[in-house]
């Protein structure tokens, strides 16, 4: 059987002492009992030693360098030397260098912050009312004609708003009312008109009501557990807040998500009831204030769109009175998102910015001098 | 009155490293022949392999400054090497050679063999066997070739051979089999050439037999 390609590759290691001394050993045994591959290892070994037997031979010519070949050859320019030392522009390039790779590495943390930064904790300074299954024309009809709206009831979606988003608030000039309610569409002052500069022109976003005159101060904060109507001139808005218009919350847990179910109900001394169901996600770590503990102060507005850029389960507080009808309307509208909410486009845009921004960086390094 | 002894390499390598060409000259004479033989098993071709090897030394004096001790005719034998492994590959993308340049064409008187003291009828003898062997490494791939001078002949390693090249250290181990093979195989056909060489393979046959 002729040999293969691999048997002359173990023949040529074995001759050259380069085999493991497993390969060695099978080499051996196989020299001792296959005649041709020992005949092969035999001829092989032969050709080497010929080849290494070679004369060395004589050079045609004298290869004695002249000495016009040597001048030439040290006339020759030496090569700059390898190190070179580093230049005010290297050591500028070096340091700019730095100091943008330090930039983005600070975008990127700071865009990854953005995104992944927890809830603010809610305070009970406020809540927002907001609308979430409400089609976007009952929602303008509500802004608009809240007299018609609230003829069939009303619904209000309770969010606790951060502290920091208190400052819109103050900014808007209201004056606090009396007992910290909010004030009613028919509160003095009030510019209905004003209801639909908001809705129209401002961003996604969760709208809520300001009414006029409404303190958004901490100070004036009141932690009753109330769901407190605005004040009117209305009798009914004078029941409803009395004390005897407390809600206790129920909170039970949805078996479903896990989240927490805020019930309240209220009933004002005129048989209107007043409740509220907040879910409160469990997964998110800030806590929960339950509508119970929010005022209200005013009714507001808020597209379907907008509750799901808040991504706020719907929290649907509805006060089905006959006798409020008048009392909730939305005075001013503002969006949470512009009170200070986190951007996740701004998280977005930091993280593009600071890779991009790295990305360079490491393409100038690479081609540097 | 005792002749000068002629200075050692060291002597010669320090002073030709300050400049001296006459002591780089000494270097010269005694390593040309090593220089010359290697660019020619590379080669097969005087002329080319004596402008190898004079290129090697021009630029060992060159780099002299560079050399850091070991063997200096290894380390001008690398560099005759790099040169003539160098005009093997630039003689593979512009092929040149006239046919009566190959080895064995009429302009080819063969290897001159260094040794003396041998009878004309063993010289011829000997010339014969010698161009023999270089026709069949000439033969050879210039990738096999040049592994097989380098090894064989110069007595690199396999790592040094595979630096060189710039190849995989399997690769080396490969090229060198296969080139061993491809001379024995060569050899074959010219076995009247070697008769104690194939001595023992007819040896073996009549035992098998």
């Amino acid at each position: 059987m002729p040999l293969t390609d691999r048997d002359y590759d173990l023949i040529s290691l074995y001759i050259d002492d380069a085999l493991t001394p497993t390969e060695r050993r099978a080499v051996e045994s196989r020299l001792a009992t296959d005649a041709a591959f020992r005949a092969e290892h035999e001829a092989i070994r032969q050709t080497i030693q010929l080849i290494k037997a070679m004369p060395e031979m004589i050079a045609p010519r004298d290869l004695r360098l002249t000495p016009e070949m040597a001048a030439d050859i040290l006339a020759e320019p030496r090569p700059a030397p390898a190190v070179r030392r580093a230049t005010p522009t290297r050591s500028l390039r070096m340091w700019t260098t730095f100091a943008s790779a330090a930039a983005s590495l600070v975008l990127v943390l700071a865009g990854a912050l953005t995104l992944l930064r927890p809830p603010v904790p809610e305070t009970n300074i406020m809540s927002v009312a907001m609308v979430s299954d409400v089609p976007d024309e009952r929602s303008r009809t509500a802004a608009s004609t809240p007299t018609e709206k609230l003829d069939e009831g009303f619904t209000l979606g309770a969010v606790s708003q951060p502290a920091a988003t208190m400052m819109p608030y103050e900014l808007a000039g209201t004056p606090p009312p009396t007992g910290g309610m909010g004030s009613g569409v028919d509160a003095p002052g009030h510019d209905e008109q004003d209801v639909f500069a908001a809705t129209d022109d401002a961003p996604a976003g969760v709208y809520m009501a300001i009414p006029e005159g409404y303190d958004t101060a901490p100070s004036d904060v009141s932690p009753s557990p109330q769901i407190l109507p605005p004040p009117t001139s209305d009798d009914a808005l004078a029941e409803l807040t009395a004390p005897n218009a407390i809600a206790t919350p129920d909170v039970t847990m949805d078996a479903e998500d896990g989240s927490l179910l805020f019930e309240t109900s209220a009933v004002d001394p005129a048989g209107n009831t007043a409740a509220s169901e907040e879910r409160a996600d469990m997964q998110q770590a800030a806590p929960v204030v339950p509508p119970s503990t929010a005022r209200m102060s005013s009714t507001a507005v808020a597209d379907r769109s907008l509750e799901t850029a808040q991504d706020v389960d719907s929290d649907q507080l509805e006060l089905t009175s006959e006798s409020n009808r008048d009392m909730f309307a939305a005075d001013e509208l503002i969006t949470a998102q512009s009170l200070g909410a986190p951007s996740p486009l701004l998280g977005f845009a930091l993280v593009v910015g600071g890779l991009v921004l790295g990305g360079v960086t490491i393409f100038i390094w690479n081609r540097r001098p | 009155m005792p002749s000068a002894q002629p200075p050692d390499e060291l002597t010669l390598i320090l002073a030709a490293q300050r400049g001296d060409v006459d002591a780089f000259n000494g270097l010269v004479t005694r390593y040309q022949n090593a220089a010359y033989t290697v660019a020619y098993r590379l080669l097969g071709e005087p002329f080319a392999a004596s402008d190898a090897a004079q290129d090697g030394f021009i630029n060992a004096f060159r780099k002299i400054k560079e050399y850091r001790g070991g063997s200096f005719k290894a380390w001008v034998l690398r560099i005759v090497t790099n040169i003539a492994y160098d005009q093997l590959r630039y003689q593979k993308r512009r092929p040149a050679t006239g046919i009566d340049d190959l080895p064995g064409g009429e302009t080819d008187d063969g290897p001159q063999i260094a040794s003396a003291d041998i009878t004309p009828e063993d010289a011829a003898e000997q010339r014969d066997v010698q161009r023999a062997l270089q026709d069949c490494m000439q033969a050879l791939p210039n990738d096999q070739r040049v592994t097989l001078v380098m090894f064989d002949i110069e007595g690199y390693s396999y790592q040094e051979i595979a630096d060189t090249s710039a190849v995989q250290l399997g690769t080396v181990k490969s090229r060198l089999s296969r080139a061993r093979l491809g001379m024995r195989r060569c050899l074959d056909g010219k076995r009247e050439l070697f008769p104690q060489f194939f001595r023992q393979d007819d040896e073996q046959t009549i035992e098998n037999d």
